[in-house]
């Protein structure tokens, strides 16, 4: 899957935030999907030298993660305009689970709506190829982290809003739970 | 001719895209548009190399005095294809290259009543003198076609697919840099002359005994049309511009109304043919014009190669005041040395600003040393001390900088682009994407220079698109070409992606630069 990283959610890992802990740790699981391979991660240019700046130091794969994401931002941009359907997230009222269009395709805006702060989890499955998780969204649309038509009626989305887990770790946590919010 | 124009050199309007068929594995590349970054990648053997090196290949074609036009190698300049059989491609019984230019050519009172787009495609031919086989000229909707025999003996010359009859021959003549024109006497060959190297305006304008062939017939056609006045009828013969088909027949009208002219309602022609002939009669100076143009952006085309010698700790002194940088970038500290008080600080400024470092020459008795200073530190180190990356991306900057910087000190003429191989030489990532920001400046604060890069450097292509993000230089101002070549053909195709507004990469292929891709590559050719 393709994530942008609003920067509405990187804002709120910024000291000062009282929920900077919690998006600091999704942040970071995040990034270590990006190092694992298991989804690739979008950040604008602005943001991702904030979160290379950002103290204390990230884990030594997710500041690497964080460096490729900054150093490629023209490849990854250049795809997120290209996938049909791609992730995004943040904070706030536009992060309402719903499709809206970007140039060359679609994109689901999710995170935390009006009145709740933080970005509590950042678990993505990387298991995906046979019956792998999927986000629903309002329309009914599966999110695979695969490319479209690769999913199959088999497949069972699990987007099932599970219990997140912060818990720092030079790993990324595939298999239970996804990309949830508080 | 009935008279002469002076033509104007303006760097920003000459050679906006550039292709060639034939040459080494390109095929046809098509019109490359030649933007003021162009980036061109691709594995290694893929053609970009070929297609970079066609610029100073032409650059030290039209520096020469020579028998054909293409000067494929030579002891003095830094390009070799070897021969004309060498540079076509393989797979070609007789061999054959063409070059494709699309021209912006300027107006002019004799030719055009304003600037116009042209596209001219030249083909060489032959063996152990190699010679101008055909012409392709498309401009302003008309499609003109001439080819020669080895003695430059006009062979078949059309316009949009009508045979252009002639009342005698025409050869090619004259003393052209690079595109001979159409003459009407002799065939006692051409003398490819050496463009001239200074002056923007020294132009000796269009020239050509053609009209002794090419006006009768358009006289000729005026007087079967129209009755009148006979010096109405000549002007009418003469005053065509290259225009669009349906205007020059709007023009003819209106100069025949104008001149009182009545109209023959038995004549056996119309209009039209009075335009094909004008058309035709404007061939000659055509050519002459896009010769002038390509010969004058060739010749000031500035070059660094792939391989950049090394630093020493001290260089012999002379006293040769150096004036640009060997490709090689050999004579780098006697230029250094050339510079005077204002320009040294003028370089020194931009490679801080860019890359961060600065450089300046200390003189000690018969030697020199170049001497860098890095970051904010106030020591400076022998350029022998300070690691590889710096002598390699020192003749870089030095050839940017006079190319495009040094000019608006000295009122001089910018080179017209500058054709860089591997900029990203033994540079880490993070400097090569400083490389990014320093094309960038030289291209945005110079005087319409342009920059022709080939990399293998996926962090340069990112910084790229990065400062397009920043809003430093424009998506639509950088092209890149992707050379992909068949591993089973070895025939290369071409194709072009960019960057969007916000600096994400559009139609590009995800992978193109991956290892993984080169190593599947590999993989299948051995299979």
């Amino acid at each position: 899957m393709l994530i942008h990283l609003d920067s509405s959610g990187v804002a709120d890992c910024a000291p000062g935030s009282p929920t900077q802990a919690r998006s600091r740790a999704a942040i970071e699981n995040l990034l270590l999907a990006h190092f694992e391979g298991s989804h690739a991660i979008s950040l604008s240019p602005p943001d991702a030298e904030l979160l290379c700046a950002a103290s204390p130091p990230w884990s030594e794969r997710a500041a690497r993660a964080l460096d490729h994401i900054e150093e490629s931002y023209s490849q990854i941009a250049g795809l997120r305009a290209e996938v049909p359907l791609a992730l995004e997230l943040g904070i706030g009222a536009d992060f309402d689970s719903r499709e809206h269009e970007v140039s060359g395709g679609q994109a689901v805006r999710h995170g935390a709506g009006v009145g709740a702060r933080a970005l509590t989890s950042a678990h993505l499955n990387t298991h995906s190829a046979q019956g792998g998780p999927a986000l629903r969204t309002p329309r009914g649309v599966a999110i695979y982290p695969l490319p479209p038509g690769a999913a199959t009626k088999e497949q069972r989305p699990i987007w099932e809003g599970r219990a997140a887990r912060t818990k720092r770790s030079e790993e990324h946590r595939p298999g239970v739970g996804n990309w949830l919010v508080g | 001719m009935t008279g002469s124009s002076r033509w104007w050199y303006d760097v920003r309007v000459s050679l906006e895209a550039f292709g060639v068929k034939n040459l080494r594995c390109l095929t046809d590349t098509g019109l490359v548009p030649i933007r003021p970054i162009t980036v061109l990648v691709g594995k290694n053997s893929s053609g970009k190399s070929t297609f970079l090196r066609a610029f100073p290949l032409l650059r030290q074609s039209v520096q020469t005095n020579r028998n054909s036009p293409i000067l494929w190698y030579s002891d003095d300049h830094p390009v070799d294809f070897g021969s004309l059989r060498e540079a076509a491609s393989a797979w070609l019984d007789e061999p054959s290259v063409t070059f494709d230019f699309g021209l912006r050519l300027p107006e002019d009172r004799l030719l055009f009543n304003e600037e116009i787009e042209c596209q001219f495609g030249v083909t060489i031919v032959g063996d152990e003198i190699p010679y101008v086989n055909d012409y392709l000229i498309q401009a302003k909707g008309h499609r003109i076609e001439c080819s020669f025999d080895p003695k430059g003996r006009m062979q078949r010359f059309s316009i949009n697919g009508r045979r252009v009859a002639l009342d005698a021959p025409l050869s090619l003549g004259g003393r052209p840099r690079l595109l001979p024109s159409l003459w009407a006497q002799g065939t006692s060959g051409v003398i490819y002359s050496s463009a001239p190297e200074t002056s923007t305006t020294g132009n000796p304008g269009l020239s050509s005994d053609s009209d002794e062939v090419l006006l009768p017939p358009v006289r000729r056609a005026v007087k079967e049309l129209f009755d009148g006045d006979l010096g109405a009828l000549a002007i009418l013969s003469e005053v065509m511009l290259l225009q669009s088909e349906a205007e020059m027949l709007k023009d003819v009208a209106q100069t025949a109304r104008n001149a009182r002219l009545r109209k023959n309602a038995s004549a056996n022609i119309n209009e039209w043919e009075i335009v094909f002939r004008g058309v035709a009669r404007l061939v000659p100076y055509l050519i002459q014009a896009a010769d002038f143009t390509v010969s004058r952006f060739m010749s000031r085309v500035a070059y660094l190669a792939p391989l950049r010698v090394s630093a020493q700790r001290a260089y012999r002194v002379t006293n040769l005041a150096v004036d640009e940088v060997d490709p090689d970038g050999k004579n780098l500290a006697m230029f250094l040395r050339s510079l005077t008080g204002d320009e040294a600080q003028s370089f020194a400024s931009f490679t801080h600003e860019a890359m961060g470092f600065e450089t300046k020459v200390r003189t000690t008795g018969m030697h020199a040393e170049i001497l860098v200073r890095q970051g904010e530190s106030e020591r400076f180190l022998n350029l022998i001390d300070v690691g590889f990356g710096y002598s390699e991306v020192l003749p870089l900057a030095a050839v940017l900088w006079t190319s495009c910087l040094r000019p608006l000190l000295q009122g001089r003429e910018p080179a017209p682009l500058v054709a860089v191989e591997q900029p990203e030489l033994h540079l880490h990532p993070a400097h090569q994407a400083k490389l990014a920001r320093m094309l960038v400046a030289a291209v945005t604060k110079g005087k319409g220079s342009r920059i022709l890069v080939e990399t293998h450097s996926e962090s340069l292509i990112n910084g790229l698109g990065k400062l397009v993000y920043e809003g430093e230089i424009r998506a639509e101002d950088i092209q890149i070409v992707l050379f992909d070549q068949d591993a089973e053909t070895e025939r290369t195709t071409v194709r072009l992606a960019g960057y969007r507004e916000d600096g994400a990469l559009r139609d590009w292929p995800y992978g193109f630069l991956s290892p993984v891709a080169e190593r599947r590559a590999h993989r299948t050719a051995a299979e």
